[in-house]
């Protein structure tokens, strides 16, 4: 019998992509896509879903890292992965923190969605080692420490060192340090810059 | 021997010593006094009066004016003046020790003055009628700059500047901050009043760190303009991704166009049936990817293929009418969740078929209606669940929400769009 597959993409070309890659699987049954993750887990109690695949950044700000914690808690048995192209550097550890079973990278990843689909459904964890090499200014993003990453990612809010401290509990003496380290390694001129061009790049994206 | 049968010279040194030893116990007992010490100030008036009681009697000894010698100091031995002298130094002595240690482990007044003129804050203590009890060096001269005469009562000035922070003449800023307390005057036995009410105003001088703070707003005014700026780049940023996401996709589907030309061009020389449908089946799959391409993307399109699909998996039709009044971001995602909830409450507890949505526009107020026509419940409605979080999103956004169930079941969300 077929796995039932409910696809979370708010972009019509990849969902459509997926809808024809399932169809012509026989492993796979089409049941549904959805735009919005945050209709998901309400989808599931509706329907027998054994596997989803999620994008991340769905429509109207739903994230669905966020809708497949609640569906993990809600139905630990459904399958999920996570689809993205965006190398965004917390979301790897995220998915595994609520307990997502693959995570593959649209672009990178030399297996098709089918095989990881199939080797999820048999039981594979299948997650990239590392998150696709970016270059931002003369680095690329795997020369950033993770704390770097992380004080990157709050610089998107636009606060001040002071408030980015308080929420990372340290001070912005080390907040500030950690930003000149940065524009120390990529070359980039200011802080504006920085922040503008981690965002272009994709390799911090602000959470939903 | 009397005073009278020594010789001149021994005289004039007794009266000379004692002249001294009453100027050094006028110098102590003032100093006693001014320090309000009782018990030490009645020795070394005693010893004065003594002293000068001698030296005024035995003075005229000296100048041979015998007619003025009192009878007293005819017939007194010398012995007795030279012993009252030494008596007396050596109490001037003991005092001047005791004063010594007194002013070393005590503070006067002067001491305290001394210590405040070093200050580089204004202070200054008044009581309760405006007196001022000390003021030191800095406090004159601010005194000076802003009122231009000196404090004369020392309310006045602090009703003038208590808790403001004021530029004087000069550029310099002084910040001024009172407190008030109750204190033991220092020595009581000269006071009639055992505790004192004194304010205290003190005068910091803030003018490096006004600057500071000036180049900090200035700053901070700077970095604001430019959070906001990131701020809105980060949300343009968004759109980027999408539509990077977009571009990654199309190019993915040129990529397996130009297989398909190439496999579709073997296959001309190739006859295999089995291939044949599948690559058919691919150019299908294809062609309306791109004609999907060609079309815009449409939120509403996508707002309502979600309902329906979820209407669809509860088996209950999803109409929506007049979704494309909704352009607010907000009311959008209050659109959908309040549609899901009313989905699942259709699907909980009535057996309806169908939901129907009805967005209307009346000035700049959205009325959304979420009508179920298989009314069970009659009964009165309390929110809770799903509807409780809707309750509260609507609330926030300055809305109401309310439940009708006379004939239809109709939830009825009314919010402004200019939220």
């Amino acid at each position: 019998m077929p796995y039932r597959v409910l696809v979370v993409e708010d972009q019509m070309m990849p969902k459509q992509l997926f809808e024809i890659y399932i169809k012509e699987s026989k492993e796979f049954e089409f049941v549904a896509s959805l735009s919005d993750a945050s209709l998901a887990l309400t989808f599931c109690k509706a329907q027998n879903i054994d596997l989803i695949l999620m994008d991340v950044m769905t429509a109207h700000d739903s994230s669905g890292l966020d809708a497949s914690s609640e569906i993990k808690k809600a139905f630990p048995n459904i399958k999920i992965i996570i689809v993205t192209s965006l190398p965004e550097y917390s979301w790897i550890n995220r998915a595994k923190e609520i307990g997502v079973d693959s995570f593959w990278y649209k672009e990178i990843n030399k297996e098709n969605i089918i095989e990881v689909m199939k080797r999820t459904m048999n039981g594979e964890s299948i997650y990239p080692e590392e998150t696709p090499v970016v270059k931002i200014g003369s680095i690329t993003n795997h020369d950033l420490t993770d704390r770097e990453l992380e004080i990157l990612k709050e610089m998107l809010t636009g606060d001040s060192n002071a408030e980015i401290a308080a929420r990372l509990f340290i001070s912005p003496g080390t907040v500030k340090r950690h930003v000149e380290n940065m524009l120390l390694k990529t070359g980039l001129h200011s802080r504006t810059e920085l922040v503008a061009e981690a965002g272009r790049v994709g390799i911090v994206i602000k959470d939903m | 021997m009397t005073l009278i049968d020594i010789p001149y010279i021994y005289i004039a040194l007794l009266t000379f010593w004692g002249l001294i030893l009453i100027v050094l116990a006028l110098d102590i007992l003032i100093s006693f006094i001014r320090n309000k010490h009782l018990l030490y100030s009645l020795i070394s008036g005693l010893v004065l009066v003594v002293e000068a009681f001698f030296y005024f009697g035995v003075t005229p000894i000296i100048s041979g004016n015998n007619e003025n010698i009192l009878e007293l100091f005819k017939d007194m031995p010398y012995i007795v003046y030279l012993v009252i002298n030494i008596v007396s130094t050596i109490i001037i002595i003991i005092m001047f020790v005791l004063l010594y240690m007194w002013d070393k482990n005590n503070l006067s007044a002067f001491s305290l003055q001394q210590a405040y003129d070093k200050s580089d804050e204004g202070i200054l203590y008044f009581d309760d009628n405006g007196l001022c009890l000390l003021i030191n060096k800095k406090m004159h001269e601010i005194g000076w700059l802003i009122l231009g005469e000196q404090i004369s009562n020392g309310f006045d000035f602090y009703n003038k500047v208590n808790n403001k922070t004021i530029t004087l003449n000069d550029g310099r800023i002084f910040k001024f901050v009172s407190y008030e307390s109750i204190i033991k005057d220092i020595n009581t036995i000269f006071s009639k009043e055992k505790n004192r009410h004194v304010y205290q105003l003190i005068g910091y001088d803030v003018t490096e760190l006004e600057k500071k703070n000036e180049e900090l707003r200035v700053d901070n005014k700077r970095l604001e303009i430019q959070n906001k700026a990131l701020k809105e780049y980060n949300q343009n940023m968004q759109h980027i991704i999408h539509d990077n996401e977009i571009l990654s996709a199309k190019i993915q589907i040129h990529d397996e166009m130009n297989s398909l030309i190439l496999k579709t061009s073997y296959l001309i020389d190739n006859d295999n049936e089995t291939e044949r449908i599948n690559i058919l089946n691919k150019w299908k799959s294809n062609i309306i990817l791109l004609l999907k391409e060609a079309s815009e993307e449409n939120d509403d399109i996508e707002i309502i293929n979600d309902l329906e699909t979820l209407g669809k998996a509860f088996g209950i039709k999803v109409t929506i009418n007049n979704l494309e009044l909704i352009k607010n971001e907000k009311i959008s995602k209050l659109f959908i969740q309040t549609s899901k909830e009313c989905l699942i409450n259709v699907a909980k507890h009535s057996n309806a078929k169908e939901l129907k949505i009805n967005v209307t526009k009346e000035n700049d107020n959205f009325i959304l209606e979420f009508i179920n026509s298989n009314n069970k419940n009659k009964k009165e409605i309390i929110f809770g669940g799903g509807l409780k979080e809707i309750q509260r999103q609507v609330e926030e956004l300055h809305g109401k929400i309310s439940v009708n169930n006379e004939d239809n079941f109709i939830v009825k969300v009314e919010v402004s769009d200019a939220i």
